[in-house]
């Protein structure tokens, strides 16, 4: 199910004092299956932009066509969008309202106009995906849940409506490192087993290598790079011009090579780097000896 | 975004009047408010309309400025003169229509009733227009003060006030957040009548009061880790001073009253 | 009352226990540990470890069920020190929004110096300094809803500055932030901590922070699991692990290398750290 947002501009507050351009002329396509990390610091628009793709937001110039649906054409109804493209904000436990766990979850579906049946198993079914128990939770107040646990609900709420698309604004925002690496990689098999087309949000560069597919990358306002991971991090001064980092993989790889040491220029993960410098060192398995001073396989570079 | 704009009706300025002390500018209300009051025939707003009229151009307001306060009010002001026009006592009869009487008595009264509210709403809005919200908590609290040998939490309800208006562009921002979260899952809070529009409230009602308790509590013991402890032994960042200025304006404003009590003695 | 600041230390925990319930499991469970005048010692646990439990019995917002909790040498348990013990104990939290009480960014950090009952003239140096230590001053008339994440909890630290505070303590401040947010606080606090001699207790899940101590202290179910500089805590990486936290990325391809045969020393914990010892062992004659 594709999405095409072409030159896509969004000004809050229009023609007041307080007007401000939030994104301006954004072309971008997605494809289905993709997963897409989007990045870039605090005000560059990724929010804004992430608001457009399920009508919550309208341009104020372009078009953002959602598997054939343009919502900004009049008379379109919103709700078909929002049917097929999920959106988690941050910190989305904060939307929990219902007496039970089942029946938050249960909100989207029932907005929906489905029947009891349906609402009663796509609400288990969202529940094993974020992997809550529903025996133990179903009947219990979302309140009463760990904080962790609570996000789940969430993200269940809109799972339950079987979105095509699923976007996450910044998903790991507040857990410790246990928690994000949970979620994260609940969302690993959100996309994986589920078949959906996946757009997160993050300001952490290490999540996103490990998970993304293709990066877009935003700076105030305007798109400003797209590629495979790959691609993007190789090009750290660029990032770091509009302040963003990479993956401590890549900053690490780029000052071996400012220090003469013969590594490809677009490592990111530990895993190659790890095997590159040990393959720049002889064999893993070697023998102490042959780590000592004087190495013969690390060529000066000027 | 919704937060940026400029809480209330305060528009910041360095005139004479929003250098008045607030506690002079709330004694000035209250004696502007007994003026119109005392007003018992309509020509005799001629004094509050001077009086406004010298305070507005004091303080650089433009009347469009105050008039926008009586806006809110229009229903009640046509309702107030309707009724009045309809059902109050009178003898020369001008129309008559069923139930349904107006008189020369009626019409006059309506009028006046009609006057006075708008008066009172345009005169207390040059407070508001030319007073922060902060100075006015202040103000309050200052004039409260006293009433504390009656055991009244004069100080508690400034911090009250205080710390709502701290909040309210923080809720603001969260209401947006919330009902767009909603909107998200297929929630309308637009279509339907009054009793499911309420009924939609509730998704977005909810999460804000968790919300706001959390804030209340978070907050609470913040105040306490930096040694709050109620109102004794505090003492003030902002200290009010009375000046001269606030002298002659009460002395002036209290010359405006006499004017008009003396006005409706002799001249009913 | 003895409070002899030269030889007290700033804070003193002996065999602390606190339970959120009578009947139910220990939020802290018999924790010792002394923090030395001037130091920045991190505490480190995931969530649940009980550090928040443990950060609110050091300014007597809670108070152990066992144990004694001493700052600079006052008991918290002691009633008639609250205020005192609050004032050389100073708190950040969390959470941004939920610790600026003012409508204005000044009178906020003059809210503490308005509790103490400081006299009005001696407040404002206070509030200058402080805003200045923090680099808000440019921001003192500003409305907190207009500020970023970093820069609100700056002002909570400049709030509690104002106060002269022997040691400030402060609850995972940077949990909410962004990263350059939580950057922008940690470098404020540490030059707090260098130039001001301000002992600091800073309490993050984030190792990164905590490797920038002078020495981490991990919880781990309420109680301490590990105690020492940073370069020793962090080499230990399956132990780490175990206790359901990570280690900086550095340090576990540190620890692979090593196991891979390479000669590199323990304590690496940035990418710096790694440059400077791979260089050291690759290419020593460079």
């Amino acid at each position: 199910m594709p999405i095409q947002i072409e030159h896509l501009s969004h000004t809050y507050l229009p023609g007041s004092p307080f007007s401000s351009v939030a994104i301006h002329d954004v072309t971008l396509d997605i494809q289905d299956g993709e997963f897409i990390g989007i990045l870039g610091h605090t005000g560059s628009g990724k929010t804004t932009l992430a608001q457009h793709l399920n009508g919550l937001l309208r341009p104020t110039e372009g078009r953002v066509v959602v598997d054939g649906l343009d919502i900004t054409q009049k008379g379109i109804r919103l709700l078909e969008v929002r049917k097929k493209v999920g959106l988690v904000f941050q910190y989305p436990e904060h939307q929990l309202f219902e007496e039970t766990v089942a029946k938050d979850i249960a909100f989207g579906p029932k907005n929906m106009g489905l029947d009891k049946a349906e609402i009663a198993e796509r609400v288990q079914e969202a529940c094993a995906l974020v992997g809550l128990p529903f025996d133990q939770v179903a009947d219990r107040s979302p309140f009463e849940l760990s904080g962790g646990q609570m996000r789940r609900v969430a993200i269940a709420g809109v799972l339950a409506m079987r979105p095509r698309v699923l976007i996450l604004d910044e998903p790991t925002a507040g857990l410790d490192p246990a928690g994000r690496r949970s979620i994260l990689d609940m969302i690993r098999s959100l996309h994986a087993k589920g078949g959906l087309t996946v757009i997160m949000i993050s300001h952490n560069m290490d999540d996103i290598a490990s998970l993304a597919t293709r990066l877009v990358v935003m700076s105030a306002g305007k798109l400003v790079m797209t590629g495979t991971p790959r691609e993007v991090f190789g090009q750290e001064e660029l990032l770091k011009s509009i302040g963003l980092g990479v993956p401590q993989a890549a900053e690490l790889t780029h000052a071996l090579i400012a220090q003469g040491f013969d590594l490809p220029k677009d490592l990111y993960t530990l895993e190659e780097v790890r095997d590159h410098l040990l393959r720049l060192v002889g064999c893993p398995s070697a023998p102490k000896e042959d780590q000592g001073p004087g190495p013969k396989e690390v060529p000066a570079h000027a | 975004m919704l937060k940026d704009i400029t809480l209330g009706q305060y528009l910041p300025g360095n005139t004479l009047v929003h250098r008045l002390d607030p506690r002079a500018k709330i004694l000035l209300t209250a004696l502007y408010i007994a003026m119109v009051f005392c007003v018992n025939s309509p020509v005799w707003y001629v004094l509050p309309l001077g009086y406004l009229v010298l305070a507005s151009r004091t303080a650089g307001l433009r009347f469009r400025q105050m008039l926008k306060s009586v806006k809110p009010l229009r229903f009640l002001l046509i309702l107030t003169f309707a009724l009045n026009l309809f059902f109050s006592a009178g003898t020369t009869v001008w129309l008559q229509w069923g139930v349904l009487r107006i008189t020369r008595e009626g019409f006059f009264t309506a009028l006046h009733f009609s006057m006075r509210l708008v008066f009172l709403v345009v005169g207390t809005s040059v407070l508001t227009l030319t007073t922060s919200p902060v100075s006015l908590s202040d103000g309050i609290e200052m004039l409260l003060k006293p009433l504390k040998v009656i055991r009244f939490p004069a100080h508690e309800l400034a911090m009250m006030m205080t710390i709502a208006l701290r909040f309210i562009p923080t809720l603001i921002e969260e209401t947006d957040k919330i009902m767009k979260a909603q909107m998200a899952r297929g929630a309308d809070f637009e279509s339907g009548n009054l009793l499911r529009r309420v009924k939609a409230m509730v998704p977005l009602l909810v999460p804000l009061f968790v919300s706001a308790f959390r804030h209340a509590g978070d907050l609470a013991m913040a105040m306490e880790a930096r040694c709050y402890h109620g109102g004794e032994g505090r003492t003030r960042l902002r200290v009010l001073r009375f000046t001269p200025a606030d002298g002659y304006a009460l002395a002036l404003t209290l010359g405006f009253l006499a004017l008009v009590i003396a006005g409706g003695v002799l001249l009913p | 009352m003895s409070e002899n600041t030269q030889t007290t230390h700033p804070l003193e925990l002996t065999d602390v226990s606190f339970g959120y319930d009578p009947q139910g499991p220990l939020a802290v469970n018999h924790v010792s540990f002394t923090i030395q005048k001037g130091s920045f010692v991190a505490i480190l646990g995931h969530n649940g470890s009980g550090k928040s439990t443990l950060a609110k019995l050091m300014n007597a917002l809670y108070l152990p069920t066992e144990g004694q909790v001493l700052v600079c040498g006052m008991d918290t348990t002691d009633d008639d020190l609250l205020w005192d013990i609050r004032k050389r104990a100073g708190m950040v939290f969390q959470n941004p929004d939920n610790q600026i009480v003012a409508t204005v960014v000044r009178e906020d950090v003059a809210f503490g110096l308005e509790n103490m009952g400081v006299p009005q003239p001696e407040m404002i140096p206070r509030i200058d300094a402080a805003l200045k230590a923090v680099r808000m001053t440019d921001h003192a008339a500003a409305a907190p809803h207009m500020l970023s994440g970093g820069q609100k909890q700056r002002v909570a630290v400049a709030g509690v500055l104002a106060m002269e505070p022997e040691v400030m303590i402060l609850d995972e401040v940077t949990a909410m932030l962004d990263p350059s947010g939580r950057a922008e606080v940690l470098s404020t606090v540490r030059k707090l901590n260098r130039d001001k001699g301000i002992t600091v207790v800073w309490i993050t899940h984030f190792m990164e922070e905590a490797a920038q101590a002078d020495r981490v202290v991990v919880l781990s179910k309420g109680a301490v699991a590990m105690d020492g500089p940073p370069g020793e805590i962090f080499s230990q990486v399956e132990e780490l692990q175990a206790l359901g936290l990570d280690v900086p990325p550095m340090a576990a391809l540190a620890g692979e290398l090593r196991r891979a045969g390479l000669l590199l020393p323990q304590g690496i914990l940035t990418v710096a750290d790694m440059v400077k010892e791979l260089k050291q062992t690759l290419c020593p004659s460079r």
